[in-house]
């Protein structure tokens, strides 16, 4: 890949990768450092790639496993509140806000497979395949993060 | 309720990475050299940083494991030099802090000086050795050595793990392999060394083919 179609794809999928690694281990300042280590990886990968639907599968796969290395590490250890996240992006409306602190609170077994079909619009048997699950795995994570998010969001317009 | 698509895709879409961290490392990779240089540092502080943590020693309440998380990462525009901190936790009751690093390529070919500051606050300087030609056997897998710190007892060697990330290893020296300059030297004095590592896995280190 030359420097000038890796700057390309980097600018064109950062905010992707970021957003994989942000669902998975809940830390912005971790999540960069992982966008910035899975592209780095995206340069020295020899993968003739196909076009950039490939390059977004390859590094959205890529971002999956890094992140699930970085959470089993035993030398790192998330610590930032749940509050602390909601100042880091710009959720202007109050919904957004409540969503996305919802959304965090899921287990992580349920978020990447959440954003991987509700954001990036993969079908089920894309999202096992990127996840490395079975399709009804799949099938039963997204059922029970709608679930709880309904759970959730509906307790909190009764208690409002 | 049912799910709100259009909401969830609102709310995400504002999540965005630093322009700054994405051109950063753009800027990594548009000098090879400087590509090189960029990892060699970053393994560099990668070992260092461990290096020193194992040193502050680990509390038996989290099971001898430390816990690190990375406050803040800053490179150079030409990946020589890097600052790192880190908070880091051993369980004790005020056990821990925040450590910082600050590592350059020295002069000399293959070396990397760390600075950085112990529990106490005393300024520590180590010198990092990546010029070397060794093979690691750890716990069965052949590994090679990308780089190692010399310290008393023990070697700290930085490897290239699964999908090629730095990992380490503390390697417990036996006595009569201690004091030697370098792992070059140490290994050609003795051809190979052979012992335990920190967590009670046998090793064995001998001069790269």
């Amino acid at each position: 890949m030359t420097p000038e179609e890796f700057s390309h794809y980097a600018r064109q999928f950062g905010d992707t990768v970021y957003r994989v690694a942000l669902n998975a281990c809940k830390s912005p300042a971790d999540a960069e450092d992982l966008t910035q280590t899975v592209l780095l990886k995206l340069y020295q990968d020899k993968t003739d790639f196909e076009g950039p639907e490939h390059v977004r599968r390859w590094l959205i796969r890529v971002a999956v496993n890094q992140s699930r290395k970085l959470i089993r590490s035993p030398w790192f250890r998330r610590r930032a509140p749940l509050e602390a996240w909601s100042g880091t992006a710009e959720l202007p409306a109050p919904e957004e806000s409540r969503l996305f602190l919802a959304v965090m609170a899921l287990p992580e077994k349920y978020r990447v497979p959440l954003y991987l079909y509700y954001y990036e619009d993969y079908p089920v048997r894309e999202v096992a395949a990127l996840c490395g699950l079975k399709e009804s795995t799949v099938q039963t994570r997204l059922q029970r993060a709608r679930e709880k998010l309904k759970q959730t969001l509906t307790t909190q317009e009764e208690d409002s | 309720m049912e799910f709100d698509r259009e909401l969830y895709q609102r709310t995400f879409s504002r999540l965005k990475a630093s322009p700054e961290k994405i051109q950063e490392v753009i800027h990594m990779t548009e000098n090879r050299k400087i590509k090189k240089t960029a990892r060699r540092a970053l393994a560099a502080v990668a070992v260092t940083a461990l290096a020193a943590l194992t040193a502050m020693g680990a509390n038996a309440a989290t099971g001898g494991q430390l816990f690190a998380r990375m406050v803040s990462f800053t490179q150079s525009a030409d990946g020589r030099t890097a600052e790192m901190v880190f908070e880091v936790d051993n369980g004790a009751q005020g056990g821990g802090g925040e450590m910082s690093f600050h590592i350059y390529e020295s002069g000399e070919e293959g070396k990397a000086v760390v600075n950085y500051q112990d529990e106490k606050g005393r300024p520590l300087q180590a010198e990092l050795d990546m010029d070397v030609d060794a093979e690691l056997s750890l716990d069965g897998r052949q590994l090679q050595v990308n780089g190692v710190i010399l310290e008393g007892d023990r070697a700290v060697v930085q490897y290239a793990g699964e999908d090629g990330e730095a990992a380490v290893a503390v390697l417990m020296l036996p006595e009569d392999c201690q004091g030697f300059e370098s792992l070059n030297a140490l290994l050609q004095a003795k051809g190979k060394v052979s012992g335990a590592t920190q967590d009670g896995g046998a090793y064995e280190l001998t001069a790269g083919k």
